[in-house]
Formats: C-alpha cells, sequence, structure tokens
C-alpha cells in the first residue's frame, strides 16, 4: 500500500526536462514578447512617421501642383491680354457706328474664343471694359445688361469687388444648375497710354474639375481629403463616415502643417497662389493598416525564432539532464531494494560530482546500516543484561533465608507455597525472549500476588493487600510487569518505613473507555520535590541504588513509549498520609491486538520512517 | 515531451509562413481583378447589335442638355456598361474649337456635334469618318430627302446624321390671336395671313389696336433668320453670292418689321426674350419641333394650365430652322460603340421613342412606319392640337430647304451683326444692311465673288 501511494506520487511529479524546458520557454517567450514589443514600437513609429512624412510630401506635390496650375492661368490670362489683335480691336472707334460696334463685338468674342480653345480648362471668359460694356465668348449678342446680369447670377461681380480672392467662390450655369462647377479668374488690364489706368477685367470661366481632378487623382488613395477655398469654403470634401470634419472642428488648421487629432493626423497644405488650402486626414487606422507588415514581420520573428529555440534547446536540454534522469531511475531502483552498484557517468561537471556523491553516500548508508543492526543486537543484550541485573540477590537472600526459616520449623507447605512463588515470579521476571511486551492482567496479578505470599512471610503482619478486579478485565493487556513494582514500592518504601501495619490496595477499573489502574498506600508518602521530579520525566532520585529493581520512571517510560498521548502515570503523594499511583492504559484485549497489530507495526514503521527522513 | 515540443514548433514555424505568406496572396487577388478589367471588348460587326454588357466610353461636346441626358440614358438603359463623358461648349464656339483641335492635334470628341448654322464649315474639316463607307455603311435614303443636303460635305461624304427634323413654322398665343386678330384657328389664320405682306398688314393693326403695346413677333433675329430660310436656293453658287437675290428678300422684310412695329427689338435666346414668352405682348414667333420644348414650355408656365399656344405654316411657306448633326470623329477611340450610339440615336425606333418624349421627330422613316404613334406628340401648351401631327402633316410638305456651303457660317455671322446692329440702330436701311453685307463678305470671302 504504501509502495503504491509513492508509485502515485511519483507520477504526479513533474519531470525535471519538461520543467527545464517550460522554464526556458518561459523566459524566452517573455524575454522574446518584450523585445518584440519594444522593436514593435520602435518599428511601427519610424513607420508612422515615415508615412505621414511621405504623405505630406505627396500633399505638398499636389499643392505645388495646384499652385502651378494657378501661375499658369495666370500668364495665359496676362497671355491674353497683351494680344496684339484684341488691343487693336479695343481701341478701335466704334462710336456712332452700330455695325462696326457689332463687328468689333464679333471679333474680340472670337479671340477671346480662339483663346478659351487653347486650355481645355477654360468654359468661356467675358471681358468687361471700364465703361461696363461687355464682351462675352459664349454670348450670342452684344447685350452687355444680360452679360452683367449673367456675372452678377454666378456672384463674379461680389468676387470683382473682393481683392483678397484668387478665384471666385464656385457657381453653376443659372440654366444648369445639375451641371458642372466653375470658378472665375480675373485679371486687370491697364491702358498702355495712360500709366496706372484700369482699362478693362478679364474673366476667366474655368471648370472647378480641373483642379478637383488633381485632388480626386490624389484622393484615390484616401478616404479623407478636404479642398478649402475662400474663406474656408469647401470645394471638394471626400469624407468618410464624417470622421474629416470631427477632426477639422477639434483641430482647425490655419496654417500648413501636421496637426494632431484623436482620429489620427491632419496634414494641411496650403495653396497661396490660389489662397486655398488641401487638408487630409491620416487615420490611426490607415496607419496601422500600412504598418502591419511591420507586425506581421515580428510575429514571423517571433515564431519563427521561439521555434528553433524550443527545438534546439530541448534536444540539447534532453542531452545534459540524461546522467540526471538515470540517476533519479536508479535511485528509484535502490529505493525499491535493488542494491545493484551503480556506474559513474563522466560528464566532467557537477553531474559526475553527484554522481560519485551518491555512490558514497550509499557506502556509507550501507555501512551506518550494519551499524545499527549491530546496535540493536547490542542493545538486546544489555537490556537482558539490566534485566537480569535487576533480580536483587539480596532479595533472593532474603527469601532463601525465610525458605530456611520455615524448613527448619517445619513448615513444609509454607516452604513449598514459597518457592514456589519464587519460581514464578523469576520465571516471569526472565521470560524475556518471546518478543510480547503486554500481558493480560490476569497473569499480571498472579505475579503480584505470588510477590505478595513471599513477603508475607518476610514481613508477617507488617501489611494488608487488597486486589480488586472486574472480571471483564481480567483478559485486557497491560505492559509486562508494571503492578508488581509499585506495589514493592507500595510495601517497601511506604508502609514499612512506618513501623506499623499498612495496607496496600490494588484496584482495576474502566473508565472513560480507559483502563485504570491504581495503586494505593497508607504509608509514609513521599516528598513533594520527588514528586515534582517524577513530572518533569526526571528519574527518581532516591531510588534506592542499592536495591535496584524495576523503578516508577520505566514504568512511566514504558507507557509513553508504547502508547504515546493520553496514556500514562499519575502520582499523588502526601507525606505521611500515603501515596497513590494511577496509570492510564488503553482499553484492549488480547483479540484487539490480534486484530489491530499488523495496521499498528505498519504505522509505527511509517512514524518511524517519516522520523528517519531528512 | 519530444513529441509535444515538436508540434509545438511546427506550429509555431506553420504560423509564421503563414503570416508571411499572407501580404502575398494579396497581391495576387489584385493582379487577378486587374487581368480581369482588362479582358478586351470581342470585335462585334458594325452591322450586329452589340451585347449588352459591352463596356465602353464615349465623350461629346454639348450644348443641348435635354437631349444629351435623355438620349444617353435610353441608351444606357440599353448598354448599361457604357458611360459618357460630357463636356459643354457653346455652339456658337464649336467651329474654332474643332479647327484648334485639329490644328494643335489634341483630342475631338468621340461624337461631334454640328449646328446647323456653321454645318456647311464644319463638315469640311477633315475630321468626321464618311459613314457612307465601310464599315458603317449608312444608307443615306434611311432619313427624309429634304435632309440629305444637310448631311454631306462638298466631297459627297455623309458626315453626320441629324439628331431630329428641324422643321419651323409659327406658334401664336391663342389668347391674344383671339384678341387682337379675331380668331385662334390655324387654318383660319394661315387662310388670313397667306404671305408677309398680309402679315405686315394685320401687325400694324394690331400694333395700332394695343396703342403700340403687343407686336406681332418678339424679336428681329427669329424672324429674320425665318425668312432667310424660306429661300430655296443656296447661298453660295459656282462660287459667286448674288447679295440681292439671295437675302435681299429677307433683310427688307426684317426692315419693315422693324419700321412698321411688326416685331419688338429683344434680342433673341436673352432672359428678356425668354420672359416674354410668358407675357402678352407678343403674338407670334418661329417655331422649330425643338422650339416646342426648349423656348415655349421651358419658359412659359402659365401655358402648361392654359393650352394658349397654337402651331400654324408661315405665311409663304414654312422653313428648315436649326438643327443639329451628329456623326463620329477620326480621333474617336471606339467607333464600333460610337456607330451603335449614333444608329441609336438617329435611326432606331427606340431612340425615335426617347426622341419624343421630349418633344423632338427622327428624321429615319423606318421608326414612322414601326410605329406611326412616333409622328404625334402632344403638348399641355398647345392644348388639344397635335403638336407631332401638325409638324408631319403641315409643316413639312409646305417646308422648303436650301444646299449648304462652307461659306455659311461666315454669312450667317456677318447676317447675325447686320441683323443686331439694325436692331439697334434704326436708321440703318434695308439698302444700307445689303451694301454692308455685300461690304463684309467681299473682305471675308477673298475667293468668293460677291455682287
Amino acid at each position: 500500500m504504501e509502495g503504491k501511494r509513492l508509485k502515485k506520487r511519483k507520477e504526479k511529479r513533474k519531470k525535471l526536462g519538461w520543467r527545464i524546458l517550460c522554464n526556458i520557454s518561459m523566459i524566452l517567450a517573455l524575454a522574446m514578447i518584450a523585445s518584440t514589443i519594444v522593436g514593435y514600437c520602435y518599428f511601427v513609429g519610424v513607420v508612422r512617421r515615415q508615412k505621414i512624412s511621405d504623405e505630406h510630401s505627396r500633399m505638398l506635390q499636389v499643392s505645388n501642383q495646384l499652385s502651378f496650375m494657378t501661375e499658369d492661368i495666370k500668364r495665359f490670362a496676362e497671355s491674353i491680354l497683351i494680344d496684339e489683335e484684341l488691343q487693336y480691336l479695343l481701341d478701335e472707334d466704334v462710336s456712332g457706328n452700330e455695325y462696326l460696334r457689332q463687328n468689333r463685338y464679333d471679333k474680340v468674342t472670337k479671340r477671346l474664343v480662339f483663346y478659351n480653345n487653347l486650355r481645355t480648362y477654360i468654359a468661356g471668359s467675358v471681358l468687361q471694359m471700364a465703361d461696363g460694356s461687355c464682351f462675352g465668348s459664349s454670348y450670342n449678342t452684344l447685350d452687355t445688361e444680360y452679360i452683367a446680369q449673367k456675372l452678377r447670377e454666378k456672384g463674379i461681380a461680389a468676387y470683382a469687388e473682393d481683392d483678397n480672392c484668387v478665384y471666385s467662390d464656385p457657381y453653376y450655369e443659372t440654366d444648369d444648375q445639375n451641371g458642372e462647377p466653375y470658378i472665375c479668374y480675373q485679371v486687370k488690364m491697364y491702358d498702355k497710354h495712360h500709366f496706372g489706368k484700369w482699362k478693362a477685367t478679364l474673366y476667366l470661366e474655368i471648370r472647378l474639375d480641373y483642379f478637383l481632378d488633381q485632388v480626386r487623382s490624389y484622393g484615390e488613395c484616401y478616404d479623407y481629403v478636404c479642398l478649402f477655398g475662400n474663406h474656408q469654403q469647401i470645394l471638394y470634401e471626400q469624407d468618410k463616415n464624417g470622421m474629416l470634419q470631427e477632426c477639422l472642428q477639434e483641430q482647425t488648421p490655419e496654417t500648413a502643417g501636421i496637426y494632431k487629432t484623436k482620429g489620427g493626423y491632419l496634414i494641411c497644405a496650403s495653396i497661396e497662389e490660389a489662397g486655398w488650402q488641401l487638408c487630409t486626414l491620416i487615420t490611426n487606422r490607415y496607419l496601422m493598416d500600412r504598418s502591419k507588415f511591420v507586425l506581421q514581420f515580428f510575429l514571423l520573428y517571433f515564431l519563427i525564432s521561439v521555434g528553433l529555440i524550443l527545438i534546439f534547446t530541448s534536444r540539447r536540454v534532453g542531452n545534459m539532464i540524461r546522467p540526471i534522469v538515470e540517476l533519479s531511475g536508479k535511485m528509484e531502483k535502490i529505493a525499491e531494494g535493488d542494491s545493484k552498484p551503480i556506474e559513474i557517468v563522466h560528464t566532467g561537471d557537477e553531474i559526475e560530482t553527484l554522481y560519485e556523491c551518491f555512490r558514497n553516500m550509499l557506502r556509507e548508508l550501507e555501512k551506518s546500516e550494519q551499524a545499527r543492526i549491530e546496535y540493536e543486537k547490542q542493545k538486546r543484550e544489555m537490556e537482558y543484561d539490566i534485566t537480569l541485573s535487576q533480580i536483587n540477590p539480596h532479595y533472593i537472600y532474603n527469601v532463601l533465608n525465610t525458605v530456611v526459616y520455615l524448613a527448619a520449623a517445619g513448615k513444609n507447605k509454607d516452604v513449598v507455597k514459597i518457592v514456589h512463588s519464587l519460581i514464578y515470579t523469576l520465571h516471569d521476571t526472565l521470560n524475556i525472549g518471546d518478543g510480547s511486551v503486554e500481558t493480560v492482567i490476569e497473569k499480571e496479578l498472579e505475579l503480584t500476588r505470588c510477590y505478595l505470599d513471599i513477603q508475607r512471610y518476610r514481613y508477617p503482619s507488617m501489611f494488608e493487600a487488597e486486589i480488586e478486579c472486574e472480571p471483564e478485565l481480567e483478559k485486557c493487556l497491560v505492559p509486562k510487569t508494571v503492578i508488581q513494582p509499585l506495589v514493592e514500592n507500595a510495601i517497601l518504601h511506604g508502609i514499612l518505613p512506618t513501623e506499623q501495619k499498612g495496607t496496600v490496595r490494588v484496584e482495576i477499573i474502566q473508565k472513560n473507555g480507559k483502563l485504570q489502574i491504581q495503586v494505593r498506600d497508607n504509608g509514609v508518602g513521599i516528598p513533594g520535590e520527588r514528586v515534582e521530579q517524577f513530572y518533569r520525566g526526571e528519574e527518581m532520585a532516591s531510588e534506592n541504588k542499592a536495591r535496584r529493581h524495576i523503578g516508577v520512571s520505566n514504568v512511566r517510560d514504558r507507557i509513553h513509549y508504547l502508547y504515546g498521548q493520553g496514556y500514562g502515570m499519575e502520582m499523588e503523594s502526601r507525606e505521611g498520609t500515603g501515596t497513590c499511583i494511577t496509570l492510564v492504559l488503553p482499553l484492549k484485549t488480547q483479540t484487539d491486538a490480534m486484530e489491530n497489530g499488523t495496521e499498528h507495526s505498519e504505522n509505527r514503521n511509517q512514524d518511524a520512517e517519516e522520523e528517519t527522513l531528512p | 515531451m519530444k513529441k509535444m515540443t515538436g508540434r509545438v514548433c511546427i506550429l509555431l514555424l506553420f504560423s509564421g509562413m503563414v503570416i508571411g505568406c499572407s501580404s502575398r496572396s494579396d497581391m495576387e487577388n489584385r493582379a487577378k481583378k486587374q487581368k480581369e478589367t482588362e479582358i478586351k471588348q470581342q470585335e462585334v460587326p458594325f452591322d450586329q447589335p452589340l451585347p449588352r454588357d459591352y463596356t465602353g466610353t464615349l465623350s461629346m461636346w454639348s450644348w443641348d442638355d435635354d437631349y444629351y441626358k435623355t438620349i444617353t440614358e435610353a441608351f444606357q438603359k440599353k448598354y448599361p456598361n457604357v458611360t459618357f463623358e460630357c463636356t459643354r461648349v457653346e455652339h456658337k464656339d464649336l467651329p474654332q474649337k474643332y479647327e484648334t483641335a485639329l490644328i494643335v492635334g489634341s483630342e475631338l470628341p468621340d461624337i461631334a456635334w454640328s449646328v446647323i448654322d456653321s454645318r456647311g464649315e464644319v463638315f469640311e474639316l477633315d475630321m468626321w469618318e464618311p459613314l457612307e463607307q465601310e464599315p458603317y455603311c449608312f444608307d443615306i435614303s434611311q432619313v427624309y430627302e429634304y435632309l440629305h443636303p444637310h448631311l454631306v460635305n462638298t466631297k459627297g461624304n455623309v458626315c453626320g446624321i441629324e439628331q431630329s427634323l428641324s422643321p419651323a413654322g409659327l406658334a401664336y398665343r391663342r389668347d391674344l390671336a383671339k384678341e387682337y386678330l379675331g380668331t385662334d384657328d390655324p387654318e383660319e389664320l394661315e387662310c388670313m395671313m397667306p404671305d408677309w405682306e398680309s402679315f405686315i398688314e394685320k401687325g400694324k393693326e394690331v400694333y395700332e389696336k394695343s396703342d403700340g403695346k403687343v407686336y406681332m413677333c418678339f424679336s428681329l433675329g427669329d424672324m429674320r433668320q425665318f425668312t432667310q430660310e424660306q429661300e430655296q436656293s443656296a447661298w453660295v453658287n459656282d462660287n459667286e453670292i448674288d447679295v440681292e437675290r439671295t437675302f435681299g428678300r429677307s433683310l427688307r422684310l426684317t426692315c419693315r418689321f422693324r419700321d412698321e412695329h411688326i416685331a419688338d427689338n429683344l434680342i433673341a435666346w436673352t432672359p428678356a426674350w425668354n420672359a416674354a414668352m410668358a407675357g402678352d405682348e407678343h403674338i407670334f414667333t418661329a417655331c422649330a419641333t425643338w422650339s416646342v420644348k426648349f423656348t415655349i414650355e421651358s419658359h412659359d408656365p402659365e401655358g402648361e394650365k392654359t393650352g394658349r399656344w397654337g402651331l400654324m405654316s408661315a405665311p409663304e411657306g414654312n422653313a428648315n430652322w436649326g438643327g443639329t448633326a451628329m456623326g463620329i470623329t477620326k480621333t474617336c477611340r471606339d467607333k464600333r460603340l460610337a456607330w451603335e450610339f449614333l444608329k441609336f440615336a438617329t435611326l432606331s425606333t427606340e431612340g425615335a421613342r426617347a426622341l419624343n418624349s421630349i418633344g423632338l421627330m427622327t428624321t429615319a422613316k423606318q421608326p414612322y412606319e414601326e410605329d406611326p404613334g412616333l409622328k404625334s406628340y402632344k403638348s399641355k401648351w398647345f392644348g388639344d392640337q397635335d403638336v407631332g401631327i401638325s409638324f408631319m402633316e403641315k409643316i413639312i410638305p409646305n417646308m422648303k430647304t436650301r444646299a449648304l456651303t462652307p461659306a455659311d457660317g461666315v454669312i450667317h455671322d456677318n447676317l447675325s451683326l447686320i441683323l443686331n446692329a439694325m436692331n439697334t440702330d434704326k436708321t440703318i436701311t434695308d439698302d444700307d444692311a445689303l451694301k454692308l453685307l455685300k461690304k463684309e463678305l467681299t473682305k471675308e470671302l477673298p475667293d468668293v465673288k460677291v455682287y
């Protein structure tokens, strides 16, 4: 049964190699995770910064492109104004001749159309003279009021008065609100004959899509792009889920730059030539997507590294701990009783030392075991010798004197009786070779009675003895020779010193499920300091060394040894009054002892083993 | 333990490989999709219909939004994967725009439009696919004969097909006609004014009767053009222009319209002219098929409820007024698709139905045979009168057309300038106008004999 328990316990124990591998793996994994996180965070930061920088550069390219387009429009408008034919027509005097006026109108507008056709993004143009008359490239007739009305409807008239705006606000054809949007660019013409005199203003109607196509093209890769026109008016917006607007409300970009917002980074570039601003939002999610490859790389790096380390570590650890595992196996076999000598594994390190030490330890253990067996043998012999020595020669001498006296007096029956009692006493005293430490009360009382019979002949009329035992208790087991020594003490040390007749009373009862043996005398009693010595577990100091016998301490120690806690001996004594010794013993019969014997011995063995464990 | 460790390691390595390969598979998918979209369209013969899922894009330079939207949407119902790119251009600017594109070698639209005013000049530009030749093999007899001279250039190539018929009569306000002329019946009015002389006489009466408030016509411009288009002869014959014979009648009538208060001095197509459609000061206006929607329905909201407009034949016959042809340019990227669209828009019954929904009438004959209902078009502005039937059965049979010449554009521009001058300067007489015209044409057309 004990062997099974040990086996189970061993199975529950983790294997050393697995534990080492687990520990290494855990340490490695933690180290790798830490380094991976640090590396990932660093490189993600680098990638994110690079990405933002790239996006900023791209946006600057677009804004530069839009600036260039504005510059081109400006140059183109100026080239229209300096057109020689146009200047000639405008300087022509047509006053008073309606046909010439109509003809000039036709030619000027055709000139404008000619220029318009050179740029696909120009939808039309109007030249408004200082006197208010207009030439419109897309208008069939000379109707200044009509063209002026169109300019008002499109908001161009208001734009003409605002010098802060490069382009007008977007507008649609008045009869086609669902068509494409336009913006207007104005450039002033001055009279070459009168310095600084404003002569006319050229309005170029430009398709807004010309600019927006650039922004759209840029915005193909993004979800969030916004082009602001005059007074932060939105010219183009690509705003998925309204996130860009949220960020713009959170952070109002007044100048070009990169702004950090909750949703990501707001990158703004100003198109100074046009007075516009281009913004894009690089969301955190976008940056995360773009830096995903870093995560993948580090995850790949982590998995491959850990995998390879585990493969090689497991093999190396296996090789390293193999001698220990083998040693463990050998130790297990030794524990099971196999006493084959072990072979030393030469690893050249602490393991080899371990083997050597273990081998030496085994040798030492063998030696100490043999020494212990020897010691036990010697001890038993000594105990025998001690027991034999306890048979007091003086006691035998006195008894034999009494026998001689009785024989001389012709009291043969008494001689027979006393000798018989002596024989019984000696037999029981010397009977130590059967291995049993307990006997039934019946026998113990018989020994006591024999002893009392002998003492009655030696000290006639000096004491009376009373023995009371419940019949059902007579078969109960008690340690050998526990009652007789107490009775002997009561007579020799209690009653005889009084030189008066005394009484010794032995009472055996069952109390609280335990066996109680009480030996009471009305002798001289025991001094208090000796009682204290008894309770401290010390040897009773004044026990008669000359008359060596099995004393009270011997009985106390044996009971303690045999039954442990809850059982023992108590002593009550008062000087001049008497002494009462009470033994408390387990209540058990021979049958009980037979049933519990095995378990008891196993428990004792186990306890003994536990006590011997380091 | 070894087995366990081995499995863990394999799992880790496999996971790593999966992660490593994921970005690669994404790229492959993208490339596959791109490949799928790059599958070339199968060649389809020009006389066979295109598959419904045909994909392509056509570009146009347009000024007529109603027509453009109607016809392209109808075509897209048939071919949903076809898209259109439209650039808005004033028709007046088109000749110059085409010329510029040809000179600088820039891109022309896939489908080019040509308005009647400058068609003679524009069709001479070497930018048109000859539709009568392969692979189009267009049979010009599919369209009404009177339009044939408008579809070919001097080389005899068919450069385009007319979007719609453009016969023009006179539209009139029934309520004003009843009040000032005593009747709103078109036939009675036609009998009352068989020629412009009687028209002028009646106009004088109306002007006097209304104390100078009500005119017979809205503007000189449309009446000048209408009376000019009543002439059957080409403007240039044998490289010669007889100004008096060709333009004298129209200019003298125009001058009389002005001087005798028959026409107001509003300028055509201006907001004031448009607004006058809803007023009560003008009775007659030249009215082509496209005018019903473009001029009357768009600017007289009251007319929808009252049906106060009528259509009649003009004095001295009707005219072809306006008209836009569409052709395929030589730079067209998908000529097969362009031809399919052209056939749909101008020759098919489906296209004719789409045109009919906005009051336009196809120039092809077959759709009317397949669906006689296409001749009919009723407008709430014209009450019970079937405008479509009136155009088809009354206006067209009584209509004159002329052959186009390359010089027509220049002549047209000069006539417009002179008209505008006459409109503003009342001292310019018909003789002055003719002299001016002769002088300007001589200057503008040095290769043509003007007399």
